[in-house]
């Protein structure tokens, strides 16, 4: 259980689903933790966003554990929240070890390429791909201070295939997956490693507030239960991913198990992308 | 006898930090402090709340945060932790931004709204480098951070509060056990810290626990640094707890904590650079010893307890189960009578035909009048009649002296004379031979022929005796050679030591290369021999040309190859001129003779992995029968100056020992002692040199030999070996290793050979280092001086570093000291000496020769040798031809006779 013992941990979209799985996971492994999330709306996003209330909860689970937390709102396309977040977070802990690139939306999608508006495409590259960047450019000056880190970007098996309609989120996430090995590169010298984590389907777990395949099955204009029933059959282990699979991967990704892993990816989808 | 019940066990900490607790905050200190957390502008300091969410997490959070390093938050971390009952604050800083009072004076600033100012902080001194020489060795800075601890809390079986120590006691406690770890001229940094402020104290510890500041050691303008820190804190309160930094790191830190100036604890931190946790337990049993006051006057119950932290790591000696050697002999000679026992250039010898030589041999010795425990000096050239013959002397009851037949002529008179032998088998002639002289003159072919018929049992030989063995000359530095006398017993103990460990069998083929009055070679022929497996006799010729050498290798297929590291380097560098690797059949090389330099076997592990084929060095010594200790050498090996000479083999016992005779401490320097199955009966006619060295130790009553070798015991068992106790010199006041230095010297990329020396020794204020070496790559002095500052304290930096072509030798191949130190103001130039180019070959003769000499001047006269033969072979093949061959070079050894040659084959009038 101390895997990521005297380690700290930043999670960005800690407020619910993956996010908040990685918390409660990495409080477990004891792990010191900064947790943060939106707290809000943004217009052109078709669905309710993690609520502060949420991310309260992720801090009292993790309190509970009995490791520290520093929560703070802050919205992944905003440079200066993401500056003071870091910040806050130096200040409290003094150090970074281990960042979860977490924070990402995943509608307006639903259509065709060019029937996005540009205003659509933009939140999606916005988030998914320009957000993942904001935090490591203030998080590798404390890793490379250190000469040590483990950066996590969860992007997805749409970073490696593409989706019917979905095209504004293949490209963020394929995007995330290029990112992740540049970095790779940039930074091997540091003994900071990069990598990527690539969930396939991951249902809508309860514990965690997921709610990832209900904005999927709302894109297409068909009902949960019908989504569901797709990516059950879509997989090959017959049984979809959950969050908590997909924080086990992050967790080992940001300890010292995996010290000579970096610039790879690593899909949990229940052999989704093998087919 | 411990003199403690209670220790806490080590611990590992990696505080970087100096942390105070305020423990029991008061609701309006809460309130105030909250306020300000919730007004994070003014203060630049940044206040965390930490609301515990249950009251039993509530110790466990403070624990948490008093152990956070502060990494790269700014200034100090101030941390409220909460519960509904209790409320702590939690102060944190780096040493160089607040002290115990700094930290004090934020407390007070949170409370009473005063803006703050300057923190008082602690001044960073800087710790000493690697003048520590016990425990492990200094690693880089980067492995810094790692400590182990001791912790002292009770003295015989009562609170460290009982005692009413003072802290002058306690200096002087710590002084005594480092006194014990060979520092006596020892640096502290010592602080106090009260509520109300602190001391420190800089300087010599002297051994009543006074600190003299005038004393501190200067070198070169600055400070010497401080190898040990003490640091006693008294806060006077119970609301206060406070942690205090260890960095900047000292090798050894001394925390002595107290509350209204009693001692309550005494706790030791230690680099894990410096000290591993075993050693550190050592070390803080003997500061308990010097705590506790009543026994702390009397030196026997000291060494008593040094000699029980010292009784798990002097090997127990294992009984071996010894056959004599003649029984093992002839059970070998039966089970393996069709194998090849011995081969040499005129042929094979199996065991069969060895057993009946042999015997007839020792027949014919007993005819002779060769009574058990006779000697015999056999000087023979090198073949499988001279091996015959000192197994006919083994068999007959005698003991053998072999002695090299081109020694010089009063050598071997002196041989013959100081051993009293009896016998005297060579076809040499002794012309000075004196008319009282009582030896029998034996030609061999006298021996060897009557051996020729088929088995004599008209006498029977004796039985074993353990008075048979060999006597080997080793040249005392008095210049005298003085005779080692090995029984059989020891024979047969060395090979059932190693048989099991090395897999020795009758598989293996091994050669007799070195000279059979080097000892290394009683091994290379008994190893062998009693394993059953095929020896190959290396005849002198090829053994001097270590590409004849390399081919004779291939061709019988050793697997089992003994070298001294410098003829292995060479053999080493061959084989590097060869496409594809072709020494596959070797399974195990053992390095012995002298200290092996494991940097030099990259080479070797380009090609071959230790999994085909073992690497193992050897510690030995004459006296102690060839062998003492085995080390494997590993890949992973090469790059760590390690000075490890392993265990010792099964049945040898080492023990490191102060000038007393008194066992040191685990990482303690002193001197090695031998003991066990191999000790031999120790020099023969020398009397007062047997009781200095083999002696009796009064503790055990067993018999040791002092091999004048330094070295030290680490917490695995193994043994460093740190060069002779005569390389030792004292410059102003401080002990040092020219070895150490050497070491560090050769370490420098591109430098090939090192020197170090001593200019001046005759007056001490004259004294100079002086380190000369060859090098591919220009350095100079200076250079090597900001290399060397890295790593080595600056009294050990040599005053001057010489850059010269070549390291001159003298005739016997050892290395010219007076050549080196007369010609450094007019170092030897390649260039302008041999004048012009047309003297190609005089010019190369000179580089390798690294002296000027004529055209007429041979080779091997003016310090050549053939290792040295190597190397002008290679320079001639580049710069001459490269049709030379290293025998052409020994027939034509000069400039003028090899100019000569050369025309000839020119002109076709030598065949090739």
């Amino acid at each position: 259980m101390d895997r990521l013992k005297n380690k700290v941990v930043l999670i960005t979209g800690a407020g619910r689903g993956i996010g908040k799985a990685c918390a409660i996971k990495a409080a477990k492994e004891g792990a010191d933790i900064i947790i943060s999330d939106i707290g809000s709306n943004i217009d052109a996003v078709p669905y309710d966003l993690s609520r502060t209330s949420q991310l309260d909860d992720t801090e009292k689970i993790c309190r509970k554990l009995g490791v520290n937390v520093l929560k703070k709102h802050a919205d992944v396309t905003k440079i200066e929240e993401i500056a003071s977040l870091v910040q806050d977070a130096v200040h409290r802990f003094g150090r970074i070890d281990v960042l979860i690139n977490n924070a990402g939306i995943g509608a307006p999608a639903g259509k065709a390429a060019h029937n996005y508006s540009s205003e659509e495409w933009d939140i999606l590259l916005n988030v998914n791909l320009s957000g993942p960047w904001r935090v490591i450019k203030f998080v590798v000056p404390i890793m490379i201070k250190q000469q040590e880190g483990s950066i996590i970007n969860i992007a997805s098996t749409a970073g490696l295939l593409g989706y019917k309609h979905f095209a504004g989120y293949v490209a963020s996430k394929h995007g995330l997956v290029g990112l992740t090995k540049s970095a790779a590169l940039d930074y091997a010298m540091d003994n900071i490693r990069v990598n990527a984590i690539c969930p396939g389907p991951v249902y809508d777990d309860e514990f965690v507030d997921g709610s990832m395949t209900k904005v999927v099955a709302d894109s297409l204009g068909i009902q949960l239960g019908e989504q569901e029933e797709i990516d059950l059959q879509s997989v090959a282990m017959n049984s979809v991913v959950s969050p908590t699979d997909v924080a086990e991967a992050a967790i080992w990704l940001g300890s010292d198990e995996s010290k000579r892993v970096t610039g790879t990816n690593i899909t949990v989808d229940a052999g989704y992308s093998a087919k | 006898m411990m003199n403690v019940l209670e220790t806490k066990a080590v611990v590992q900490t990696s505080t970087t930090t100096n942390v105070l607790l305020v423990k029991k905050l008061t609701i309006e200190e809460i309130s105030k402090i909250h306020q300000k957390s919730i007004n994070q502008d003014h203060v630049d300091l940044f206040i965390t709340v930490e609301q515990v969410p249950s009251p039993e997490m509530y110790e466990e959070y403070i624990k948490r945060e008093k152990n956070r390093a502060i990494g790269l938050a700014e200034k100090i971390r101030i941390t409220l932790i909460l519960n509904e009952n209790n409320a702590t604050l939690v102060l944190t800083s780096d040493l160089t931004k607040a002290n115990l009072s700094g930290l004090l004076q934020v407390y007070n600033d949170l409370l009473d709204n005063i803006q703050m100012i300057e923190l008082d902080a602690d001044e960073v001194e800087r710790p000493a480098k690697a003048s520590i020489k016990w425990g492990v060795p200094l690693l880089d800075e980067a492995t810094q951070g790692n400590f182990n601890e001791y912790n002292i809390v009770q003295l015989k079986g009562q609170s460290v509060s009982h005692f009413a120590l003072q802290n002058q006691a306690i200096y002087a406690a710590l002084a005594q056990t480092l006194k014990l770890y060979g520092d006596e001229d020892l640096n502290v940094y010592a602080k106090s810290l009260t509520m109300s402020g602190q001391t420190i104290l800089k300087g010599k510890l002297n051994q009543d626990g006074t600190i003299n500041p005038n004393q501190q050691a200067i070198q070169n303008g600055e400070s010497a640094g401080y190898t040990t820190g003490i640091i006693s804190i008294d806060v006077d309160n119970k609301k206060f707890d406070y942690t205090y930094c260890l960095s900047p790191k000292y090798p050894l830190t001394c925390v002595i904590k107290q509350n209204g100036g009693v001692v309550h604890s005494v706790s030791l931190q230690a680099s894990v650079d410096t000290m591993d946790s075993e050693v550190l337990r050592q070390f803080g049993t003997m500061l308990e010893y010097f705590l506790t006051p009543i026994q702390a006057d009397s030196d026997s119950s000291m060494n008593e307890v040094i000699n029980e932290l010292m009784t798990p790591f002097g090997r127990r000696t294992v009984v071996l189960e010894q056959e004599n050697i003649l029984d093992r002999l002839e059970k070998i000679e039966r089970q393996f009578a069709q194998n090849i026992a011995l081969s040499d250039t005129q042929g094979d010898i199996t065991f069969e035909e060895l057993a009946q030589r042999s015997d007839s041999i020792a027949t014919h010795l007993i005819k002779e009048g060769l009574k058990t425990g006779d000697k015999a000096v056999i000087s023979v050239k090198q073949d499988n009649e001279l091996v015959l013959l000192m197994i006919g002397v083994i068999k007959a009851g005698g003991v053998y002296i072999p002695v090299d037949p081109n020694y010089p002529e009063e050598r071997i008179s002196f041989i013959l004379k100081d051993s009293g032998a009896k016998f005297f088998i060579s076809n040499l002639i002794q012309n000075s031979q004196d008319e009282d002289a009582d030896y029998i003159t034996i030609q061999p072919s006298g021996l060897l022929q009557q051996t020729q018929l088929e088995p004599h049992n008209d006498l029977l030989l004796p039985a074993y005796t353990p008075q048979s063995g060999y006597v080997i000359y080793t040249s005392g530095t008095s210049g005298v050679p003085k005779g080692v006398q090995v029984s059989c017993d020891n024979i047969i103990a060395l090979v059932e030591a190693t048989q099991e460990e090395f897999e020795l069998s009758a598989h293996d083929v091994w050669t007799m290369f070195h000279s059979s009055s080097f000892d290394f070679s009683v091994w290379e022929m008994w190893g062998s021999l009693l394993s059953g497996a095929k020896l190959v006799v290396v005849p002198r010729e090829t053994a001097t040309s270590m590409y004849d050498f390399y081919d004779l290798l291939i061709e019988h297929h050793v697997t089992v190859l003994n070298q001294t590291p410098s003829s292995f380097y060479a053999l080493q560098n061959i084989e590097s001129e060869q496409r594809i690797p072709r020494l596959n059949s070797i399974r195990l090389i053992i390095f012995g003779g002298e200290a092996l330099d494991n940097t030099k076997l990259k080479k070797w592990f380009q090609r071959y992995s230790s999994s085909k084929c073992r690497l193992v060095n050897m510690y030995g010594i004459t006296e102690t029968t060839v062998h003492v200790t085995y080390q494997n050498i590993f890949k992973r090996n090469l790059d760590t100056s390690s000075q490890s000479i392993g265990v010792p083999i099964k049945g040898w016992k080492i023990s490191v020992r102060d000038p007393y005779g008194v066992p040191c401490l685990l990482g303690v320097e002193g001197e090695i002692w031998v003991g066990g199955a191999g000790l031999s009966n120790g020099y023969i006619n020398r009397e007062k040199l047997n009781t200095e060295k083999f002696i009796i130790d009064k503790l055990s009553g067993e018999r040791w030999y002092k091999s004048g070798d330094l070295g030290k015991i680490k917490s695995d068992g193994s043994i460093d070996y740190l060069g002779r106790i005569d390389n030792q010199v004292k410059i102003r006041g401080y002990r040092i290793e020219l070895d150490e230095i050497k070491k560090h010297v050769s370490r420098i990329p591109g430098v090939r050979e090192v020197v170090v020396t001593v200019q001046n020794n005759d007056k001490d204020e004259h004294k100079q280092i002086i380190a000369f070496f060859e090098s591919n790559k220009d350095y100079s002095s200076n250079d090597i001086r900001d290399i060397l500052m890295k790593e080595l304290p600056s009294y050990m930096i040599p005053s001057k570093s010489v850059h010269v072509e070549d390291i001159p030798l003298t005739i016997n191949g050892k290395i010219d000291f007076k050549k080196l130190l007369d010609e450094q103001n007019e170092p030897y130039q390649a260039k302008t000496a041999a004048n012009s180019g047309e003297n190609v070959l005089l010019e190369v003769w000179c580089k390798i020769l690294g002296q000027q000499i004529t055209d007429e001047d041979n080779f091997f006269d003016c310090g050549g040798n053939s290792l040295l033969a190597v190397s002008l072979l290679s320079e001639l093949k580049q710069k001459v031809s490269k049709d030379i061959l290293l025998r052409d070079l020994y027939v034509h050894s000069s400039p003028s006779s090899m100019r000569a040659f050369l025309k000839a084959k020119e002109r076709g009038e030598v065949s090739v």
